[in-house]
């Protein structure tokens, strides 16, 4: 680990710039967009507005083009993805453990970097605590699935960068100048500051939860009666992965696939109407027992990591930690 | 990669979003975080509706009729034939023969340039926009009663009203983001919803008023009636208002046990209402539900004077709000984009249209225009022998649709100035093509008077330009000396001459997220709520509601209520939409919405298609049984030309605002195959 | 996890034969031979209109046929289709039914058919490995029975064949009701194999029926339709409670449907 001020930041963004396109959170007229960036100095340390799943699994991306008699697929490049949290790392682990047989996403992942910024502030929407906390940690549950590259901390104006893969390694080397070595003393304040905001994220516990997530909870129809159907839970979650497939016809044949929502009613229509999740309140148990119970008994995990975008989302003010609240009462 | 900060282009709650741009294609869309009216969220149709940009269906070429077909022109030979087509109606008829349809999905500017076009180059009033079908009832009822025509509240208010009367709005889905606003406000507070529907907000409502199509007034007085009786009356504003005497003794006919026999509502639930109106800091909302009737403005004055007597008008959390459908329908009609008024409000005799005839340079029209929901007819007598119509499509979304293609069959001459091909635009002499929402920078206006700036992002398809470029160049081809060099010059026209815009000027909307209107001046901060401390119009004027029973309403021909509206997952005639995969998928074809009972009545099952016929026409739908629509009455969106709801519509009409009776159409079920 | 190295790329053949079977529903022979498992489907696409499920009708390792009925936007479009039209396909895809011998009831309403027919043929090639195989099949209307004119074949080949429809027409001498009727004709023991595909009302009263009749629900399988987009386990539209029904399907044995609440067939 190194230890330097905000150039040190700069510094990992310059050497990052020069094999990868960098995504890090921006600012963008008094919103924090995680976007590309042009300029190593754009970095900000805010949490962004949006998730980094669209630099994996793009909000619209096409898949195949079918012009003069040939097909042609896309072979993206990943980026190097900066400031996400470890929160979201994880939940792109989960991501990756579906969409790890996507041909484009793969060829994404393969080529990607990312830094983790653990959090050193509890943030107001996410719950984390019992799903890894906020730092991804050498013995993260989540780490036999894959770690960041890069993790960094910041605290009292001072930027923490550690190494957790081979190839973090060789990056954070190309940044000593720019650092020194942590010392005991400030070691033991991160581990205190990264403590204090742990327990403050266990407000809300989720292991154990499938047991809880019953077929025919009451919750699923308050909160479906709620939800004005916007997509925006899955579309901001960075675990969701659905996605819907059409093709276009601009002269050439162009097949695009783009981010879905298991909360609107054409999701699982069939042609003539025939549709197992007519109602609202189905929908609403899909996208919950989907996530907290279905997944966790395949894989062994949640299809939930606690980042808390869906309920930042969500125009209604539907709130995930209630939803689970909820669950765990009756 | 670019990211642009622009505004959804949907509907007028006015959502600020950010496009991720490469490549002239969208890349991604954010929900502002920062914006006070969205605050990080979207609906669907922000998430995934703007996408219809790319369509390869694009206008992209302008077209001219040759030989009864629509073939590709040049600018130069398009704007010829245009200006030739309009000169010809003008030499032969005269300017009250040439219609100008303005479009409340175009900027501010290009709102201004249409009206002035019709008002200084033709020579005419007879400017319109679809407002006429929506909130002209509006308009004219809080104009006259408070001295403006708009929402009292920024949106942001929601969140410090204690209590919300929504009536004649499907807020959630018409205006998502506001009624999903109510909704995450809930806890606490109350919300009273009057609708015949039961829709997701009555659903959610402490008190559900279900009263039947058609009887809003007697409705809305009986619950004014209560506030009277049980002394419930805010005196201060009473103080602030005149005709409170009148408006007292006409109340006293409506208690709630009388009304009931109209309304179908148990008294208990309209004292229920009267108190919390009473009581609570309240945010009334309304839209179409209550404008489209024949008694429309009779129904907005109703609830101007529930508000201002409970004193709900000019506080932070209470006041009365007309939400407006289109993403700038409330600038189209600041612009005066209507043929009865001059940009900015001012009446066909008000002293100010000198000023106009001074910048312009010319001597203004001072007679009533015609109205868009009159026009076709004009058209069919002969009276209307040319048209421009920007960004509209009349055919599918006017009253009576039939009668609207064969005017349109009969005009001499007209133009269409779209972003794709319409139904409209088949009957075209001219084909303009436009550049839409993400190519074209100005301004609009979002229902709580904000005024904020959209921004080009990518360039237009082919050939196709900006509105503003259109219409100067139209009127530059037929003589006038229309000089502008971008939507800001016509903007800082607009500051001059609209003083409620006058101090918005196109540098200040740079950043921030927009300024409420009246603005009187560059320094002033923008006025988010109106009647603070004094009404507009001084003292607010109560008006004693009329109310006459729908004429169009059911008897044993056509037993059953049909009421019209939109979608959550549609737009209008689907333009836009239909070319958004996942909107379409949810909602794919027309249907009618059919209660159980009267399902069981006509042996209707959910899935069945079903003829649906009125005095007017007849169309054949899906039905979709549903507890949403209370027995003896239908519901059919007008999103479909295959199925145009509207045309089982009439010509009923308000006689004040000339809005169409859309909400109350009898009906009866001409047949069910399975 | 997901089908190994998934591709989105379909491959391209041509339409061989198109037969017309009623008035919205024809089979398509496509220039492209299959070695699938009955029961497998294939995502067949029209170039630019979209690409949909639909199950291999053919017999293993024959031209692949598909027989579909026009009901949306990407089947009138293949509907549209004739002879030397370009076509697309991936798969197969899924898991089919298994055959392992011993008597075999195949249970068939309306469209439901075509992968039944696939592994009818997968039976008749290897007859001797079966004991008595017997298909129940019905449909509305006595018009809509698709493969009539293989019925003989079948029968020839020492398969039962039990018809019944829903309203009978000029000249239908068979049977009237639901399939389920027809387990009075049943010939096959209670330890047959059971494929099934229809309707999943229809397969619900079939599950019941069997039961009660001392099937193993752990030997009937049946075939789940839902709304499909990749067919490969990662869009997600196809997933009844911990399964995708592309991958882990579209074949289900009974006794793990019975513990779906949402599988539509309880
Ligand atoms: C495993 C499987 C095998 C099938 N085999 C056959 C067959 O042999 N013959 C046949 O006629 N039909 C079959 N179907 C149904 C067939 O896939 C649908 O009829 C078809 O997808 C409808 O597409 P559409 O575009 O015409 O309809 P639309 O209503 O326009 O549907 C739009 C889209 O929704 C999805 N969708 C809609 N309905 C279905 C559905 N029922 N199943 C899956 N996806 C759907 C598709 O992605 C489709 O492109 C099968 C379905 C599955 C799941
Ligand atoms: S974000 Fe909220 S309103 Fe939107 S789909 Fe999700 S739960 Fe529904
Ligand atoms: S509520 Fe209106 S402005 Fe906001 S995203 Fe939806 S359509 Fe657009
Ligand atoms: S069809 Fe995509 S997961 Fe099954």
């Amino acid at each position: 680990m190194i230890v330097g001020g905000r150039e040190l930041l700069d510094g990992l963004v310059k050497v990052l710039m020069e094999r990868w396109t960098v995504v890090a959170p921006r600012e963008v007229e008094g919103n924090v967009v995680l976007a590309p960036l042009e300029d190593a100095g754009e970095i900000v340390l805010d949490r962004p507005l949006n998730s980094p799943k669209e630099y994996l699994l793009p909000q619209e991306e096409i898949l195949f083009e079918y012009r003069d008699g040939g097909f042609k697929a896309p072979e993206p490049r990943g980026y190097a993805i900066l400031g996400i949290r470890p929160c979201e790392f994880r939940a792109l682990l989960m991501l990756k453990s579906v969409m790890g047989e996507d041909p484009l996403f793969l060829s994404r992942w393969n080529s990607s970097f990312f830094a983790v910024q653990a959090c050193t502030e509890p943030c107001p929407s996410g719950f984390c605590g019992d799903l890894g906390g906020p730092e991804f940690s050498g013995i993260d549950p989540y780490r036999p699935l894959g770690a960041p590259d890069l993790q960094y901390y910041t605290l009292d104006g001072r930027v923490f960068v550690d190494a957790l893969t081979e190839r973090g390694k060789e990056v954070l080397g190309a940044l000593r100048d720019l650092g020194e070595g942590a010392t005991e003393e400030e070691l033991e304040r991160l581990r205190m500051r990264i403590s204090e905001v742990w327990e403050d994220m266990k407000r809300v516990r989720v292991v154990g939860i499938e047991e809880r997530a019953r077929w025919d909870h009451p919750a699923y129809s308050y909160f479906a009666e709620r939800c004005i159907q916007c997509g925006a839970c899955n579309f901001e979650c960075p675990s969701c992965f659905c996605f819907d497939i059409r093709d276009e016809d601009e002269g050439a044949w162009v097949r695009v696939r783009e981010w879905d929502s298991c909360l609107l009613e054409g999701f699982s229509k069939m042609a003539l109407g025939a549709n197992p999740r007519k109602r609202e309140e189905d929908r609403m148990r899909q996208r919950i027992l989907h996530k907290f119970k279905y997944f966790k008994e395949t894989t062994g995990f949640y299809m939930c990591t606690g980042c808390g975008r869906c309920l930042e989302a969500c125009p209604s003010g539907i709130d995930l930690r209630e939803v689970i609240s909820w669950l765990w009462r009756e | 990669m670019k990211l642009v900060r622009t505004v959804c282009p949907y509907c007028g709650v006015g959502c600020g979003m950010i496009v991720k741009v490469r490549d002239e294609r969208i890349i991604s869309v954010y929900p502002e975080r920062s914006h006070p009216s969205n605050a990080g969220t979207l609906c669907i149709k922000g998430w995934k509706g703007v996408r219809y940009v790319g369509h390869p269906d694009r206008l992209k070429k302008p077209l001219i009729r040759k030989g009864g077909r629509l073939v590709e022109a040049s600018w130069g030979e398009a704007l010829r034939t245009a200006a030739q087509g309009l000169g010809n109606a003008l030499r032969e008829w005269g300017p009250e023969s040439i219609m100008v349809v303005g479009s409340a999905k175009c900027t501010n500017e290009a709102n201004f340039l249409i009206q002035k076009f019709a008002r200084a180059v033709i020579g005419t009033n007879n400017v319109d926009h679809c407002a006429r079908l929506c909130h002209a009832p509006t308009v004219k009822a809080m104009f006259r009663m408070l001295g403006s025509g708009a929402m009292t509240n920024p949106i942001s208010d929601i969140d410090l009203a204690e209590a919300y009367f929504v009536i004649g709005s499907n807020t959630t889905e018409q205006h998502p983001i506001i009624g999903a606003r109510i909704i995450r406000n809930l806890d606490g507070k109350e919300l009273i919803v009057a609708d015949p529907r039961k829709i997701r907000l009555a659903r959610l409502a402490d008190v559900h008023l279900r009263h039947r199509p058609g009887s809003d007034i007697p409705l809305l007085n009986s619950i004014a009636h209560v506030v009277v009786e049980e002394g419930l009356v805010d005196w201060e504003y009473v103080g602030r208002s005149e005709g409170f005497e009148k408006l007292r003794r006409e109340l006293e006919r409506w208690d709630p046990g009388r009304t009931q026999g109209i309304t179908g509502v148990p008294p208990r639930l309209v004292e229920e209402a009267a108190e919390i109106v009473a009581e609570k800091r309240t945010m009334f909302f309304f839209a179409m539900g209550i404008t489209q009737h024949e008694t429309g403005t009779q129904n907005v004055a109703a609830v101007v004077n529930l508000a201002v007597i409970t004193g709900n008008v000019g506080k932070p959390g209470a006041g009365i709000n007309p939400l407006r459908g289109q993403n700038n329908v409330q600038g189209a009609t600041d612009l005066a984009v209507v043929p009865e008024i001059y940009p900015g409000y001012a009446t066909l005799d008000d002293p100010r249209i000198g000023e106009f005839e001074e910048v312009w340079g010319t001597s203004l029209p001072r007679e009533m225009g015609v109205m868009l929901s009159e026009a076709f007819e004009r058209a069919k007598q002969g009276e209307i022998r040319a048209m421009y119509i920007m960004g509209e499509n009349p055919a599918v979304s006017d009253p009576n649709s039939n009668l609207v293609r064969m005017a349109l069959e009969d005009l001499e001459f007209l133009i269409v100035q779209d972003i794709f091909p319409t139904e409209t635009s088949e009957y075209a002499d001219v084909v303009l093509p436009a550049a839409s929402w993400a190519e074209e920078d100005g301004t609009i206006t979002s229902t709580d008077r904000r005024v904020q700036r959209v921004r080009a992002f990518i360039n237009p398809p082919g050939e196709a330009m900006p509105d503003w470029w259109i219409i100067t160049q139209l009127a530059r081809t037929m003589g006038a000396d229309w000089e502008y060099n971008g939507p800001w010059d016509v903007l800082s026209e607009i500051n001059r001459l609209v003083p409620q815009y006058r101090g918005i000027t196109w540098e200040r909307l740079e950043g921030g997220h927009g300024i409420h209107w009246p603005c009187p001046s560059v320094d002033h901060p923008g006025t988010p709520r109106l009647h603070e401390g004094r009404f507009v119009r001084g003292k607010a004027l109560l008006i004693p509601p009329r109310w006459k029973p729908p004429s169009a309403w059911r008897d044993e021909e056509y037993p059953l209520i049909m009421t019209t509206g939109r979608t959550y997952f549609h737009w209008h005639t689907r333009t836009m939409t239909r070319r958004v995969a996942v909107l379409q998928r949810e909602v794919p074809e027309p249907y009618v919405e059919v209660s159980p009972e009267d399902a069981g009545t006509y042996g209707i099952r959910d899935g069945s298609r079903v003829v649906l016929e009125s005095r007017h026409g007849r169309i054949e739908v899906r039905a979709r049984v549903s507890d949403i629509v209370p027995r003896g009455v239908v519901f059919v969106p007008f999103h479909f030309a295959e199925a145009a709801a509207n045309a089982l519509v009439g010509e009923e009409k308000d006689p004040e605002s000339g809005i169409p009776a859309y909400k109350v159409v009898a009906v009866r079920i001409g047949g069910v195959a399975p | 996890m997901a089908v190994e190295g998934v591709s989105w790329v379909p491959r391209l053949t041509r339409v061989l034969e198109r037969v017309q079977h009623t008035a919205d529903t024809v089979s398509l022979k496509l220039d492209l031979s299959l070695n699938h498992q009955p029961g497998q489907f294939v995502q067949v696409s029209v170039p630019g209109v979209g690409e949909i499920p639909l199950s291999v009708a053919s017999f293993p390792g024959d031209r692949l046929m598909i027989t579909f009925r026009r009901v949306g936007r990407v089947t009138a479009a293949l509907y549209g289709l004739g002879v030397g039209d370009s076509i697309g396909v991936r798969g197969p895809f899924g898991r089919g039914f298994p055959l392992e011998g011993g008597d075999v009831l195949l249970v068939a309403g309306g469209m439901g058919l075509p992968p039944i027919r696939s592994a009818l043929g997968s039976i008749l090639r290897e007859r001797d490995r079966f004991g008595t195989v017997q298909l129940l099949y019905g449909a509305r209307r006595p018009s809509l029975l698709l493969y009539r004119e293989e019925y003989d074949a079948w029968r020839r080949g020492d398969v039962v064949v039990s018809l019944i429809v829903d309203e009978a027409e000029d000249g239908w001498r068979g049977r009237v009701g639901v399939v389920t009727e027809l387990f009075d004709e049943l010939e096959v023991g209670s330890d047959a194999t059971v494929l099934v595909c229809g309707p999943e009302i229809m397969m619900k009263f079939v599950g019941r029926g069997l039961l009660k009749m001392g099937f193993d629900p752990k030997r009937i399988y049946m075939s789940m339709e839902r709304h499909m987009k990749c067919g490969v386990g990662l869009c997600g539209h196809c997933n009844i409670g911990p399964y995708y029904v592309c991958r882990d399907g579209p074949v289900f044995d009974f006794e793990t449907l019975r513990n779906i609440p949402e599988s539509g067939v309880i």
